[in-house]
């Protein structure tokens, strides 16, 4: 662990490894801890989803069920809130978007964005439009509405390669 | 997970989170999570007097952002909630600092698991996630202004999704 103390008259805040019972901080300082192990394991390799779904019940639905495969979920209501994770430093493995969205990026939009932001990303567009008509070549795989959660999760898991059984993994 | 993890999932309390800036909420509710409550997230107050209406799950406490956009600010869905819903706890957090707090104090108070991680981090995440985000919404913009991320309009939603024909049906 590691504490910055901010009142340094450095330029940059000095950084000082923490000693077990020497947690002091005197009146106008600000020392903030890091804990380099914890922040680690915050920004560990957990596969994490971006769900962009406009109805909350809907994509609390998916969201949970994610979860409840050991998955790491962000949750955007819609584009604009998914295209500020997505520029963000957040870890993101897939992204699951709807195509219609009231924001003002749509859900085709946010996936050419987030195809060039990041090119390494699986890409789920689910939709009640055909696949054909709604662009979604840009995608890996496409969910034509209605869709069966338990189909989702098989399609996730597989583009994730989440196994059920961690022992199993490669 | 094991089965004295799976049964203190079980018994967690139930938070909603309703926050409009996503890298705020998003990180109150891992915090949240991570110090064992379920989480429910709510992008503004309609979204959470839905879930308040219509989720099966027992929300036992509303954690909210006061300021939001739409016809009902974080008071409103206090009202609500003590007009309709009196049982339930609200906490209101004006800023990303005394959400943090707040955060910090529900996991003393009812967590299931030690607190993950120290108070100064969530409200630094969440500076930090902004304060990054403005710098790269600068540089997307003058990419924007070049014509490699053009926007193309927006549709409007149609009907409301609801599931039909089973829970693990979605219909749009």
């Amino acid at each position: 662990m590691f504490l910055i103390d901010f009142s340094s008259p450095e330029p940059r805040p000095k950084l000082s490894r923490f000693q077990p019972g020497h947690w002091t901080a005197n009146e106008g300082e600000t020392l903030v801890a890091l804990d380099v192990a914890q922040e680690a394991e915050l920004e560990r390799q957990k596969a994490t989803v971006l769900v962009v779904e406009d109805e909350v019940l809907i994509r609390l639905m998916v969201a949970d069920a994610l979860r409840a495969q050991g998955i790491g979920v962000i949750e955007a209501s819609n584009g604009d809130e998914a295209q500020a994770v997505l520029a963000s430093s957040i870890p993101i493995d897939l992204l699951l978007t709807d195509i219609r969205m009231p924001s003002k990026m749509d859900g085709l939009t946010l996936a050419r964005f987030a195809r060039a932001a990041r090119p390494k990303l699986k890409l789920i567009i689910a939709s009640s439009e055909p696949a054909d008509s709604c662009g979604s070549e840009v995608a890996d795989a496409f969910f034509h509405k209605p869709y069966t959660v338990s189909a989702l999760l098989r399609s996730i898991k597989n583009m994730l390669k989440v196994w059920d059984d961690e022992s199993k993994r490669p | 997970m094991n089965q004295s993890a799976r049964k203190r999932a079980e018994q967690a309390q139930t938070i909603l989170v309703v926050e409009d800036e996503i890298l705020i909420r998003l990180v109150i509710a891992e915090y949240l999570r991570d110090c064992g409550y379920k989480v429910i997230e709510a992008t503004n107050a309609e979204e959470a007097v839905l879930v308040l209406k219509k989720a099966e799950r027992a929300i036992d406490v509303v954690f909210t952002d006061i300021e939001m956009p739409g016809a009902m600010d974080g008071f409103g869905l206090s009202r609500w909630v003590r007009a309709n819903r009196p049982h339930i706890d609200v906490i209101l957090a004006a800023s990303v600092a005394r959400a943090a707090h707040a955060a910090s104090e529900l996991c003393d108070a009812g967590g299931n698991f030690p607190k993950p991680y120290r108070l100064h981090s969530v409200a630094d995440r969440i500076r930090r996630l902004l304060a990054n985000r403005k710098t790269r919404n600068d540089k997307s913009r003058s990419r924007e202004q070049s014509g490699v991320a053009k926007g193309r309009g927006h549709f409007v939603n149609g009907q409301t999704g609801h599931a039909v024909g089973g829970k693990d049906v979605i219909r749009h």
